[in-house]
């Protein structure tokens, strides 16, 4: 099995493969972006995109349908939009809206449109939408005290198209779920989700088509909760569940669902990547853990 | 898999979808057993997990190591990745994952693979200027992985994959294997009794087709690896091989033929222990002694052990190739006995003993009787009369002589099914006398499953066949459930659980098609199961994925939107085509790019693309798509939108195209230019380099009053958009310096080409500026002409 040696001159904070697994872009404290060209084992750098001041943080591919759009996101609270055509690759776009560190970025699904949610250590969300004349709109609005970690879209739902949420963990301990009210042309508040103890790390929707809405946060106070909610009653509350009963070792850093949906991993501080799935009691399934 | 729901009582997946990727220095290797564990309860936990090695761990360990390990403490799977220079993490430094730096991982969410790494983010070490330093190289490194590792990646497997569901695909037709064997069973036959015979004797042919097909095709894979001898198949050959040998017993067991089991079960033990080798037939059959009857090893080793096998025909050749014959004179007793043995031998009919046990007990009172006269014979070659009598013995079916001369609790059960009496009422008895007298390698797994099989076990047969490979054990499924195998877990657990072992395998079948969807090669297969299922998802499903397939050529495209015809798609058509064109459009396919944005019915985009191309065009005076070029002059594009859009690309293409130095041309084509210039739609960036165009039609008297009041209204018309619009002209003037700058690449000798003039305006400003005084100039002169 190959590495890929010497991607970077600076910690590695982001590696995100492309829609087809043909390209891989990851972003580094060297403030770069690198693109890889993927055969097989084959990892071949094509391109390196300078432009950031700060370390970057994220990196996000676009939907293929928007052609090969990049965004990334860094510590000088900037996000800038990346487009390669004809092998060339090029800064197209950016945004200056927050204020400090721009800590995510996520693409809406693409039946929004190009939808960027960005998350920011000023407490703000923004959420800029680059249409097809090159013009951009921006909505921004205060989300979380002391900063905004994470943010994820929630799956469209195939009957109301239009009703867009998504999900935020900041600094306040609080999960915050979002929705787009197009009268006032904002995103709204639709429920502070209270149950961790320190700031939360990370926040997933799972793409899950199935009849209940999963969120996975993942804080620093060493839990992973699952929140659910059944996508046909409006009015159920969302139900929390610990992903494990006990603490993780460490703090939990990162939480991804898989293709499908039906496969959570969290990485955690503890030196371990667990891959978790409900069985079919709801419960989610602990995978166990490796002595240290 | 199934032993978690037993053990649990909640139907508990334990697979793949869980594990552990570890990169640390922490597991010890004395913490782990290097084989799979024995405990059925521990197997039922097999979780996968991957960890990567750090960098003590060494390369050659890794490698050496086998690549499934047992973690001691957890009971979990762990595989480690070999990295060819070991991984990130100093063994002899715990504390170095602190301080936030921490393993993340991103996971492609197409395919079956993802990428590790070491990150580090905590709040202090974000200031500017204080960007993390490296403290090791290895910290700048990505380490790629899969995620369920597969053993086999060659094209046999894909086509092995294929075959397995064109063969399955009718008991996979709305899921008709879960009802497939249901009529069958309920005792009541209503209806004429020949019809539902004959129908319940055609399902049973079918499943055996089934099976017989999978084993044919399984033996296909392994010869054709066995031929190419590439190393990195043989873990996949093993298991293809350990496989064959459990789906060769189920064969014999639950899908035969009366007249067949015999031989059924004879395959099965030759084709997993092939005996005797060929090292024991050259020394049997050597012949430097004389005759190779002078071999005792003929006789105690070889013969004995072809009898066992049921190779009968050629224990007679061997005999006779052996010169026993010389017997007759030396030793006429000895010979008359080998006669007799070699005629039992050829009067044993696996077919007809099979299923007519009188006929057996017949043959076998033969043998009986031949055991019982030895006792009264005398023998001048003792030693060779004792291993003949312990082959009459074995025939004989005794079980003593049987267990002593055979070396494996198949082996042991194969003889005791052909010679005690080979009934399936029988064949129980014969295997707890089998592992009673030899262990069970547990090293194999096909042994420890084949044990299952005999004691009906078939949901941990299914669950124990998924750890060799996931498809075949999903494909085993259907079939079990199709033959009405797992009905007895219904009896002993309730209704209830009958329905939620069928709705296992049909879970079992949803993963097996996700996880097709990452494998190109298999996309195909995996939305032809879910359509054949009948799945309530897979319009969902299909529509999600449906968009990832990579589209390679035209087969692909027209396969993929033949899928969404099928399943009525068509917001997911609309996806593929504006996916498509963007990649045609990327690759310089512009006319094709264009059909599927307008098949789309992307307008925006459609026009978008068009007018980057007319700026191309204007910039260049030439555009290289020949097929775009060659539909536009032939006129032949058929879609209305289409048509609509390329328009002014046309008109341009047209104006560029004429001959300008011709008169008739140079009207024509000006009044297009006009025309142009006037059109609603035209990007104001796009009129400075039309109206360097004109440059070459003043001072040649060739413009009328008309239309110079034409140009001056165009002129006043775009000067209040610049105005008026920032953006208007901020990119005017970026295309006005573009096209001065590329003027000289791209010119033609034509005097009518604007790029030809040794002067040109500095902007766009100055440009209009120049076009007004030539218009006053021209019309000056015509006024003084007309004067």
């Amino acid at each position: 099995m190959v590495t890929i040696s010497n991607a970077h001159d600076g910690l590695i904070h982001d590696a995100v493969l492309d829609y087809y697994g043909k390209r891989l872009a990851t972003c580094s404290s060297d403030k770069t972006i690198k693109i890889f060209q993927v055969e097989g084992d084959d990892y071949k750098l094509i391109e390196t995109l300078q432009g950031h001041e700060g370390p970057v943080w994220q990196v996000s591919w676009a939907h293929p349908k928007f052609g090969i759009i990049l965004a990334s996101c860094s510590y000088d609270g900037k996000v800038l939009i990346w487009k390669e055509e004809g092998g060339v690759w090029s800064n197209i776009a950016e945004c200056s809206v927050h204020q400090a560190s721009v800590n995510s970025i996520s693409w809406a699904p693409s039946e929004y449109g190009a939808l960027l949610l960005c998350t920011s250590s000023d407490g703000k969300c923004s959420v800029v939408e680059f249409q097809e004349d090159g013009s951009q709109k921006t909505i921004v609005w205060q989300a979380h005290s002391i900063g905004v970690n994470a943010g994820s879209w929630a799956p469209p739902q195939k009957e109301n198209i239009q009703e867009r949420r998504l999900v935020t963990g900041g600094c306040d301990n609080l999960v915050k779920i979002w929705r787009y009210d197009a009268a006032q042309n904002t995103y709204v508040v639709e429920e502070a989700l209270t149950g961790h103890t320190d700031w939360v790390r990370d926040v997933a929707w799972s793409p899950s088509l199935l009849s209940k809405y999963y969120i996975a946060s993942a804080s620093q106070d060493r839990t992973v909760i699952i929140w659910t909610k059944n996508v046909a009653d409006k009015m159920s509350p969302w139900k929390k569940q610990l992903l494990r009963q006990d603490k993780f070792p460490d703090v939990c850093w990162r939480a991804s669902w898989s293709m499908s949906g039906n496969v959570l991993a969290i990485s955690g501080g503890d030196n371990k990547v667990t891959l978790w799935k409900e069985n079919l009691n709801g419960q989610w399934e602990q995978a166990g853990e490796v002595d240290q | 898999m199934f032993g978690a729901k037993n053990k649990r009582g909640n139907g508990v997946r334990a697979d793949s979808g869980h594990g552990i990727f570890n990169m640390g220095s922490s597991t010890n290797g004395e913490e782990l057993v290097s084989q799979r564990s024995d405990d059925d309860d521990k197997d039922d936990e097999m979780m996968d997990a991957i960890r990567i090695p750090s960098e003590q761990d060494g390369f050659d360990d890794a490698e050496t190591e086998d690549a499934l390990q047992i973690d001691r403490a957890t009971q979990l799977p762990i595989t480690k990745l070999p990295y060819a220079e070991g991984g990130p993490i100093p063994k002899s430094s715990p504390d170095w994952l602190k301080n936030g730096r921490h393993l993340e991982l991103s996971i492609d969410k197409a395919h079956n693979f993802g990428i590790l790494y070491v990150t580090r983010k905590l709040e202090g070490e974000e200031e500017e200027g204080k960007t993390d330093k490296l403290d090791k190289p290895e910290t700048s490194k990505l380490y790629p992985f899969e995620l369920e590792p597969k053993m086999d990646k060659s094209e046999e497997r894909v086509s092995l994959l294929n075959k397995l569901y064109e063969d399955f695909e009718p008991l996979l037709k709305n899921r008709a294997y879960k009802t497939y064997s249901d009529d069958d069973d309920t005792g009541l036959e209503i209806g004429v009794l020949s019809i539902i015979r004959n129908r319940r004797e055609e399902k049973k042919t079918f499943l055996r087709s089934v099976i017989t097909n999978t084993i044919e095709n399984l033996k296909e894979i392994i010869s054709i690896q066995i031929r190419e001898n590439d190393e990195t198949t043989y873990v996949s050959m093993f298991n293809y091989e350990e496989i064959l040998n459990v789906i060769n017993l189920l064969n014999a067991l639950k899908f035969a033929k009366e007249d067949e089991i015999i031989i059924l079960l004879q395959m099965w033990v030759n084709r997993a222990s092939l005996q005797p080798d060929n090292e024991l037939v050259d020394r049997a059959m050597d012949n430097e002694n004389g005759s190779p009857y002078k071999n005792l090893i003929f006789w105690s080793a070889y013969l004995k052990k072809l009898i066992l096998r049921g190779y009968f025909d050629q224990a007679m050749s061997a005999l006779d190739e052996s010169g026993y014959e010389e017997l007759e004179q030396s030793d006429v007793n000895l010979f008359n006995l080998i006669t007799d043995l070699r005629t039992l031998m050829g009067t044993y009919d696996a077919v007809e003993f099979s299923r007519d046990s009188k006929s057996f007990f017949q043959w076998k009172k033969n043998v009986v009787e031949l055991r019982e006269r030895l006792s009264e014979l005398e023998f001048v070659n003792k030693e060779i009369s004792v291993e003949v009598r312990e082959m009459i013995s074995t025939m004989s079916g005794f079980g003593k002589t049987i267990q002593a001369n055979c070396s494996s609790w198949y082996e042991y059960l194969l003889a005791r099914f052909m010679f005690s009496l080979p009934s399936m009422k029988m064949i129980n008895g014969y295997v707890e006398e089998a592992v009673a007298a030899f262990p069970v390698n547990q090293v194999s797994s096909w042994e420890s499953i084949c044990q299952e099989l005999f004691e009906c076990k078939y949901l941990n047969v299914i669950s124990s066949l998924e750890m060799l490979d996931r498809s075949i054990a999903t494909y085993m499924g259907v079939l079990m459930s199709a033959a009405g195998l797992l009905k007895p877990y219904s009896e002993v657990m309730g209704n209830d659980h009958e329905s939620d072992i069928k709705t296992t395998i049909d879970q079992m079948l949803e993963d097996l098609t996700l996880s097709y969807f990452a494998e190109r090669e298999l996309f195909s297969t995996a939305v032809g199961i879910l359509v054949t299922t009948g799945n309530s998802k897979a319009r969902e499903i299909v529509s999600q994925m449906l968009p990832k397939y990579q589209i390679q050529d035209n087969d692909d495209f027209e396969w993929s939107l033949s899928v969404c015809a099928k399943l009525k798609l068509t917001q997911t058509a609309v996806d593929i085509y504006n996916i498509q064109g963007e990649v045609l459009l990327n690759q310089g396919y512009e006319y094709e790019s264009l059909e599927c944005f307008a098949e789309a019915g992307n307008a925006v985009k459609l026009v978008d693309t068009v007018w980057k191309i007319f700026e191309n065009l204007l910039l260049d005076g030439e555009h290289e798509d020949s097929l775009l070029n060659e539909k536009i002059d032939a006129n032949e594009i058929q879609s209305s939108i289409l048509r609509q859009a390329l328009s002014p690309l046309a008109l341009l293409r047209d104006i560029l195209k004429y001959d300008l130095k011709s008169s008739h041309s140079e009207r024509l084509s000006f009044e297009k230019l006009i025309k142009l210039l006037q059109f609603k739609y035209l990007p104001a960036h796009c009129k400075p380099v039309l109206l360097l165009m004109l440059l070459p039609f003043f001072n040649t008297a060739s413009l009328t009053l008309h239309q110079l009041v034409e140009i001056i209204k165009i002129l006043n018309d775009y000067e209040k958009q610049l105005r008026e619009e920032e953006h208007a002209s901020k990119y005017s003037e970026q295309m006005y310096r573009m096209a001065l700058k590329r003027k000289n690449i791209h010119k033609s000798g034509s005097e009518f080409d604007w790029r030809n003039r040794q002067e040109l305006p500095v902007s766009c400003q100055a440009l209009i500026l120049k076009i007004r005084e030539l218009i006053s100039f021209e019309i000056s002169f015509k006024f003084l002409e007309q004067n």
